[in-house]
């Protein structure tokens, strides 16, 4: 049985903005055509999830390679009334956390790891 | 029937990453046109090391490209035989076929160049070590700067944010595994006091390149899959018969662009040209010659060992029927890639 190393524990929290991918693409477009940082709480509510499986299908993350994405242990929850989603990781060896932050990486340099509407949260 | 797609790695390429990829369930011939000077066939900074986006797009997709039954790989820049050779190995079952077409764009870059011709002074006196003038900052031409304050070089160059310059130290820093330098800001150090568009700066320095031995060539940096995609920097440097020292992709100073006739220029301290890290090796080779840029004497007996060089590739560049080269190269294509590229003109 695989143990996992206490140490690379990492935590991240994810809400997602209630409105349509063609909202929030506008949106962006806006603020930078008027050379503004975007701030999407500003103009969208969170979405309420309706559970733990919906959420994480929602935020549909994407790893390259995709087994990557699996390489930790990992456990999900919903926080603040079901609107902030919660991924804790543990992963079984020290060369693991590499592989999986490049996998997200790798994702972000085609154009996404999560889906737009997503905003994530660090708990460093 | 059976389906052919292309894709063509442009600045508008949208690779559809949430929405599962681009390459559509049916396709069965898949044509990917490539050239070096795109968003969408850049470098990026993952974890400790630059890799080709083009690349990381074939792991994402791997599963569609395992099922294809062909893949033609098309570069229109610079030669890509390495990448080739490691999609055959990745897609044993794939027929992947690969078609040179490399005058596409590097014939553009040519021409400007030979523009410049009517420009070149009567008689050169070259008076300077090294010359080196920068317009868009990139990695390698950031790294050349940082080298030319530290060691008093009299190069050229915009200025540099204290965010762009984090940026930069943040890349150098993960790729060499040490801790990142503090940013800084640097002001711009210009030729000419004028602004002007490319054309005409390209022009009014062929006096200043005409003036100096070596000309520091920092293409875009791409990737060790894409080799040989000289721009008119270097073309520049063989019109005004000065070497170009280069820091580009791996071996780019050893091997030069054979592929388009030219000869490597000699002399140099080569051994860390072959470096597969692509900022050690920019770090290493400036570090390896630092004591030929310094000297006027070794300058000079560099430049004599390279006089043969030197006439060679100026007869090859303004001797040469470039567009007779680039036809017969299209005329050796299949006639639909030579459909495809035809649409895009």
């Amino acid at each position: 049985m695989k143990t996992v190393l206490p140490e690379t524990y990492i935590k991240y929290g994810y809400k997602m903005f209630d409105c349509s991918l063609e909202e929030i693409r506008q949106y962006i477009d806006n603020c930078y055509a008027l050379k503004k940082s975007p701030n999407p709480s500003e103009k969208f509510n969170y979405v309420t999830f309706a559970d733990v499986e919906t959420a994480v299908k929602k935020i549909n993350s994407i790893f390259i390679p995709a087994e990557h994405g699996d390489l930790p242990k990992v456990q999900w929850s919903l926080q603040e009334s079901a609107q902030l989603l919660i991924k804790e990781i543990w992963f079984y060896t020290y060369k693991d956390p590499q592989l999986y932050q490049s996998a997200v990486e790798r994702a972000w340099a085609l154009g996404g790891h999560l889906d737009l509407r997503t905003e994530q949260h660090y708990y460093d | 029937m059976i389906k052919r797609q292309n894709i063509f790695f442009d600045n508008s390429l949208d690779f559809n990453v949430k929405g599962g990829g681009i390459i559509e369930h049916d396709t069965k011939i898949l044509t990917l046109f490539l050239n070096g000077t795109r968003n969408s066939n850049s470098l990026c900074l993952i974890g400790e090391r630059l890799e080709w986006i083009p690349w990381i797009w074939m792991e994402f997709e791997k599963e569609k490209l395992e099922k294809l039954n062909e893949i033609n790989i098309v570069c229109l820049i610079g030669d890509l035989t390495e990448f080739f050779r490691r999609c055959q190995k990745k897609f044993i079952n794939v027929k992947i076929n690969y078609y040179q077409y490399n005058l596409y764009q590097q014939i553009d870059f040519i021409k400007n160049s030979l523009i410049n011709k009517t420009s070149l002074p009567a008689q050169c006196e070259r008076k300077n070590n090294i010359y080196s003038s920068i317009g868009t900052m990139r990695l390698n031409r950031y790294i050349l700067i940082k080298e030319s304050l530290e060691k008093g070089y009299d190069f050229y160059y915009p200025a540099i944010s204290y965010n762009i310059s984090k940026y930069y130290e943040y890349q150098i820093g993960q790729c060499l595994g040490t801790t990142m330098q503090s940013p800084n800001r640097f002001e711009a150090r210009r030729i000419f006091k004028n602004n002007m568009q490319q054309p005409e700066f390209n022009k009014k320095q062929i006096q200043f390149l005409s003036d100096s031995y070596i000309n520091f060539v920092t293409t875009i940096p791409n990737t060790d899959w894409l080799k040989d995609q000289e721009d008119e920097k270097y073309f520049d440097s063989i019109l005004c018969k000065t070497v170009p020292f280069m820091l580009c992709e791996k071996n780019s100073n050893s091997t030069g662009p054979e592929l388009l006739g030219f000869l490597p220029y000699i002399g140099f301290d080569l051994k860390s040209d072959s470096i597969d890290n692509p900022v050690l090796r920019w770090k290493s080779l400036l570090e390896d010659n630092e004591h030929i840029f310094k000297d006027k004497e070794r300058v000079k007996e560099l430049y004599d060992k390279n006089r043969h060089v030197i006439d060679h590739n100026y007869n090859r560049l303004v001797n040469t029927d470039w567009e007779a080269e680039r036809l017969a190269q299209f005329d050796r294509l299949p006639t639909f890639i030579k459909e495809n590229l035809n649409s895009l003109k």
